[in-house]
């Protein structure tokens, strides 16, 4: 059902609509295929070389791959055999598999955690009821004979994957194992990560696209044979370069297929058309990677080879892609020029690209999943600037976000390097695709990112500007040269607050952590809050060097390693430090808001008012605020987060300043500092089902804050511009990322004039070094959410011609009025 | 003794209340009584309690609550029943802080000047950048005159740019003085028949034309009129053209007209009044283009909201 807004999402070509609604009435799939071969290799290179072998496990079953290329498609490359398909690698992790095998709960969390039942998932369940496919692992289908395929390579990975060798090692020396495991079963922490531990990182396409595949081997070579063997070390430099010639030569060789396969179709296609796009493909698919692309059509075949191959080498989340309108601008404007290319077919290609990228799928354990809300954070990037400081916006932005518009699909996540010398088109283009209420793309600061990397890395400004990018859903990263490894999942702020208000006991579970006082002032609870807030991140970041460590031998990823600077100069894989930048990993945690407004509260009803003692709150907790509803409706009226209210800033401030430090603190596995972030991703629902009420005012099992600056649903009672002002209060250059959400109804939007207010909020809150910003234009479908759920909504504010009012206030029926008006563009 | 201004509420980023970024601020009372007006809260000069329906729980705390027993229980519905009568608006909130589902508020606070220019004076940078400012609005902002007045001589240091939105009914000697000051005013006129004015908003409009009268012989450029188009009050051509024409011959240029919704009639319910339109009038779009085209006819830019 197309809804009428202001700006209207259509595909532009019915090629599109066909690849859409395929993807859309596609269920999701595991498909073995790829770790069947990958086991096979694996069970015949034992012995080998790490680099060696790791490369061959993966060339080997790449090259075995069967190639699909469906109906419309212009450029070839599929992850799996399925629209929508997912590989299960075993190699990162196989005990979640066997245990889904089992039926066992996948995770002790998993109780906790929704997973999406609508669309695809839907349709699975139906599908397997009727057909030879299984239903699997509670979201796929699975045929028979994969599934096979599937358990014999689980049980093959036992003890071998990177899960069971970096377990083996930090359960038996590190001295803080229980912890972690108590960590799991209390929620203090996400559920291991190790089934898909990849990603925040992009790949350096633009090198592989103006050397090609046959100019990087040809470097290699070189290296190799330049290169005189004096010791181990040198011996491991010479292995990694030939297994990194292994990798791009099996992808040469997959792309290869995949031209044969166009030419087998082209032969028995009736339809001349077509047939002619089909030999086209197989031109293209033979020519590159191996070479430099000869146009844009060129270039998007071999940026989606590149891309695609990565993605298929590691278990990845928040792989992104990276500038892509400035390295792909070249080829666009090459075309362009010599009028080879319209506008139309150019935008035709970027909306296929958006499906493509939708359809990778991924598999691990359910509670991850249910996490992520299946979002694989692919994180396309635009505008920021050039390496002189110059905008960086082109026509080939405008046309990514017109794809964006019309084409809405999950992924990719689009972003905007703000700065203010950014085109006012661009700009009022990228509000068009906020207004048609996709919620992207998000905004970020160039000038805040440019001064935490200096920080960090003190990398030349010219090369922060030109390379500045996103890898994943908020957290930047330095395109093509660095390598930021998932960290080991998120840690929960509400655990950790519980386990200071109550002596280091876990009240939900009974569990004992470290043993602390039982505070009877504030100041003891922030102190005991600090202690458990130190120890949770030290032995998490511990616990995940450990695994990390057997990630080197078992899951180097090599293709991607020769695909990042300074690896093949430097002979080092991204692993062994290879990379330009090896500070990109981050500490992840989210709920700190919550916790900043309960010790705001205890700072005002305990210490100031003396309304109630540490006592009598704790039993209030422990009994949900049941008879405690007076003291509940104070609590809501203490000061919080986001009203620009510095007695309750005050504290974010400081809990901000000391949790950077303690992140930091740690040395990261490849050797450098820890780097702090804060996101929520859909953590903040799990994390919330976990812990009793806190004394903000929130229930026992409510969901915890969605941000890491947008303040909890309802305690920000001074509008927007307040929430900014507490906001731009913490020194955003300080982390790695971060987030704001901020909720509009389209009535405050509407019309150019309300895109350049929006971009005036933008703009000014970036001038007071905000970080990020991302809007929610609210639709129909959320005012009935909020319908059902007021409480999160309680600051959507209504306005049309004169009238004004908060939406959750108004009676049903003219809140039913709302959303009709809503959906038909107020 | 302190300044201060009685407001129903506080809002930023604004989008029909002026330029740029805008906070507005609603002010309460008013000295007319449109029946369709949708912010009805905005009427009584002191405040008011409402009783949100929609987020009830029937938990019937209030009318434990309530030192005065003026809530009672609607036997049919089992919905708290305010006598406003016996309700004092009220002094000790006792009825508010018992309602776990926060379905209870006063309408309407008083708030210093010294608290509205700490509100206001952060937001400087959003202003400066997108050309906005404060509107007061309400309720009839002129009013409490002298708050704005006062208001406008501190803010004026830092050059916050300040608009009106007023129903023109109003004394034009406690106005002076502020007028000269504003960006903009925007001016509203509901029709030129005073028998008609008389009976829909309960007063006559001499004083409000009067008062459009001198505005414009000053200021002419900064106002824009507002129509709200209602329909059996004046949505058809023989009181929209005399608007027109009126304001053509004020050297008026900008006329904006904002449709009849019934929108506000819950919060009539919540306020335990009456709700006396027809809610299920409506001006169909195309008529509203045939009086934006009549204005525009006359040479006024006109708009929709």
């Amino acid at each position: 059902m197309q809804k009428t807004r202001e700006i209207k999402s259509i595909p532009s070509t019915d090629r599109v609509k066909l690849i859409r609604d395929r993807y859309l009435s596609e269920p999701l799939f595991i498909d073995s295929e790829y770790i069947k071969y990958y086991t096979e290799a694996h069970a015949k290179t034992d012995g080998f070389n790490v680099f060696e072998r790791r490369a061959e496990c993966h060339s080997f079953a790449l090259e075995n791959l069967t190639p699909f290329i469906r109906e419309g498609e212009l450029f070839a490359g599929s992850k799996t055999r399925y629209v929508r398909g997912a590989i299960p690698y075993c190699n990162y992790a196989s005990r979640y598999i066997l245990r889904e095998f089992k039926n066992e709960e996948a995770e002790a969390q998993d109780a906790v955690t929704d997973i999406g039942e609508g669309g695809g998932i839907a349709k699975a369940k139906q599908i397997a009821e009727k057909s030879d496919f299984e239903f699997f692992c509670k979201k796929y289908l699975i045929s028979k004979e994969d599934k096979q395929a599937l358990k014999d390579s689980a049980e093959y990975f036992l003890g071998k994957s990177m899960q069971d060798v970096g377990d083996s090692l930090w359960r038996n020396i590190f001295e803080q194992a229980e912890y972690i495991d108590k960590g799991w079963q209390a929620g203090l922490y996400t559920a291991p990560h190790d089934p898909a531990p990849e990603g925040r990182y992009v790949l350096d396409f633009e090198t592989a696209l103006t050397q090609g595949f046959n100019g990087i081997i040809a470097r290699l070579k070189d290296k190799i044979k330049n290169t005189e063997v004096t010791d181990f070390k040198s011996a491991e430099k010479i292995y990694f370069w030939r297994a990194g010639i292994r990798t791009l030569e099996a992808t040469i060789k997959w792309a290869g297929n995949y031209a044969a396969k166009a030419e087998e179709m082209a032969k028995t296609e009736k339809d001349v058309k077509r047939k002619k796009e089909l030999l086209e493909i197989a031109k293209r698919c033979k020519y590159v990677p191996a070479n430099t692309p000869r146009n844009f059509r060129d270039a998007v075949q071999m940026f989606w080879f590149i891309y695609l191959a990565g993605h298929i080498e590691g278990a990845h989340l928040g792989y992104s892609p990276g500038r892509f309108d400035r390295y792909m601008y070249p080829f666009f404007k090459m075309d362009k020029d010599a009028g080879t290319i319209t506008d139309g077919e150019a935008l035709e290609l970027l909306e296929i690209l958006r499906v493509k990228m939708t359809e990778i799928e991924y598999v691990a354990s359910f509670s991850w999943a249910g996490l992520g809300s299946g979002n694989l954070f692919q994180n396309m990037i635009l505008g920021g600037l050039d390496e002189k400081g110059h905008r960086g916006d082109n026509a080939l932005s405008l046309l990514v976000l017109q794809s964006a518009i019309n084409c809405q699909t999950t992924q990719p996540t689009l972003s905007v390097w703000y700065d203010d010398s950014l085109s006012e088109e661009f700009l009022l283009k990228a509000i068009d695709c906020v207004k048609t209420g996709c919620g992207f793309p998000a905004w970020f600061n160039m000038k805040v990112y440019i001064q935490h990397e200096l920080q960090k890395s003190n990398l030349p400004v010219p090369l922060i500007r030109k390379y500045a990018a996103m890898g994943g859903c908020t957290e930047p990263t330095m395109e093509g040269m660095s390598y930021g490894v998932v960290q080991a999942g998120f840690i929960n702020h509400g655990k950790i607050f519980e386990l200071a208000m109550n002596g280091g006991k876990d009240p939900r579970t009974g569990i004992q952590f470290d043993e602390t006082p039982v505070p009877q002032n504030y100041n003891e609870l922030y102190e005991a809050y600090k202690f458990h807030m130190r120890n949770s991140i030290r032995n998490w970041q511990r616990y995940w060097n450990m695994v990390m460590s057997a990630h080197r031998q078992t899951c180097n990823l090599i293709f991607s390693s020769v695909l990042v600077r300074d690896c093949i100069e430097r002979g080092l894989s991204l692993d062994d430090g290879g990379a330009v930048c090896n500070g990109t990993p981050t500490t992840l945690s989210s709920g700190m808001v919550n916790i900043v407004n309960s010790l705001s509260v205890v700072k005002k009803l305990v210490e100031e008012e003396k309304f109630i003692s540490m006592d009598e709150l704790r039993t209030a907790m422990n009994k949900n605020w049941e008879g405690y509803e007076k003291l509940r409706s104070k609590a809501i009226a203490a000061p919080k987060w986001g009203n620009n209210d510095d007695f309750a800033d005050s504290i974010y401030e400081d809990l901000f300043d000391t949790y950077c430090g303690y992140v930091s603190g740690q040395k990261n596995y490849l050797g450098e500092p820890y780097d702090p972030s804060m996101l929520a991703i859909s953590t903040h629902a799990p994390f919330g089902k976990v812990c009793g009420a806190t004394p903000d005012g929130r229930y026992a099992t409510e969901t915890l804050c969605d941000g890491v600056t947008s303040p909890f649903p309802g305690t920000d009672t001074h509008g927007p511009l307040a929430v900014l002002h507490s906001a731009g209060k913490i020194d955003h250059s300080r982390i790695r990322g971060g987030l704001h959400n901020m909720k509009f109804h389209p009535s405050t939007l509407r019309g150019i004039q309300g895109s350049k207010k929006l971009l005036s909020l933008i703009k000014t809150y970036f001038d007071t070094l905000g970080f990020q910003i991302q809007f929610n234009v609210v639709d129909s479908e959320m005012l009935r959410d909020a319908q059902q759920h007021p409480e999160n909504y309680r600051d959507l504010i209504v306005r049309v011609a004169g009238f004004s009012a908060f939406f959750v206030e108004l009676g049903k029926t003219i809140q039913d009025e709302i959303i009709r008006r809503t959906e038909h563009d107020i | 003794m302190q300044t201060q201004a009685l407001i129903f509420d506080i809002q930023d980023l604004s989008v029909q209340d002026g330029p740029g970024i805008r906070t507005t601020v609603f002010m309460k009372g008013c000295p007319l009584k449109c029946r369709w007006c949708s912010n009805p809260e905005g009427q009584l000069p002191y405040p008011e309690l409402m009783h949100l329906n929609v987020l009830c729980n029937r938990t019937h705390n209030c009318i434990l609550a309530c030192p005065n027993k003026a809530v009672k229980s609607d036997d049919e519905y089992g919905a708290p029943v305010f006598d406003r009568s016996i309700c004092r608006n009220c002094e000790t909130l006792d009825c508010i802080e018992s309602c776990p589902t926060f379905a209870l508020k006063v309408s309407g606070k008083y708030i210093t000047l010294e608290e509205l220019i700490k509100k206001v004076k952060p937001n400087m940078p959003y202003y400066k950048n997108s050309g906005g400012g404060v509107t007061f609005s309400g309720g009839e902002p002129f009013l409490q005159a002298e708050f704005i007045r006062k208001f406008m001589d501190e803010t004026s240091r830092f050059g916050l740019s300040v608009g009106v939105e007023t129903c023109g009914m109003f004394d034009m000697d406690d106005v002076s003085g502020i007028t000269e000051k504003l960006d903009f005013i925007y001016f509203d006129l509901k029709c030129m028949d005073d028998e008609i004015h008389r009976e829909v908003t309960g007063s006559s409009n001499k004083i409000i034309l009067s008062n459009l009268k001198h505005l414009a012989e000053k200021f002419s450029s900064k106002i824009i009129i507002s129509v709200p188009v209602v329909p059996g009050v004046n949505d058809f051509a023989e009181q929209i053209k005399p608007i027109a024409e009126y304001c053509r011959k004020l050297g008026i240029y900008k006329i904006r007209l904002l449709p009849y919704h019934s929108m506000g009639e819950g919060k009539y319910y919540d306020l335990g009044r009456e709700y006396k339109m027809d809610k299920n009038l409506s001006v169909p779009v195309k008529q509203l283009a045939v009086f934006k085209n009549l204005i525009e006819s006359s040479g006024i830019t006109c708009w929709l909201e």
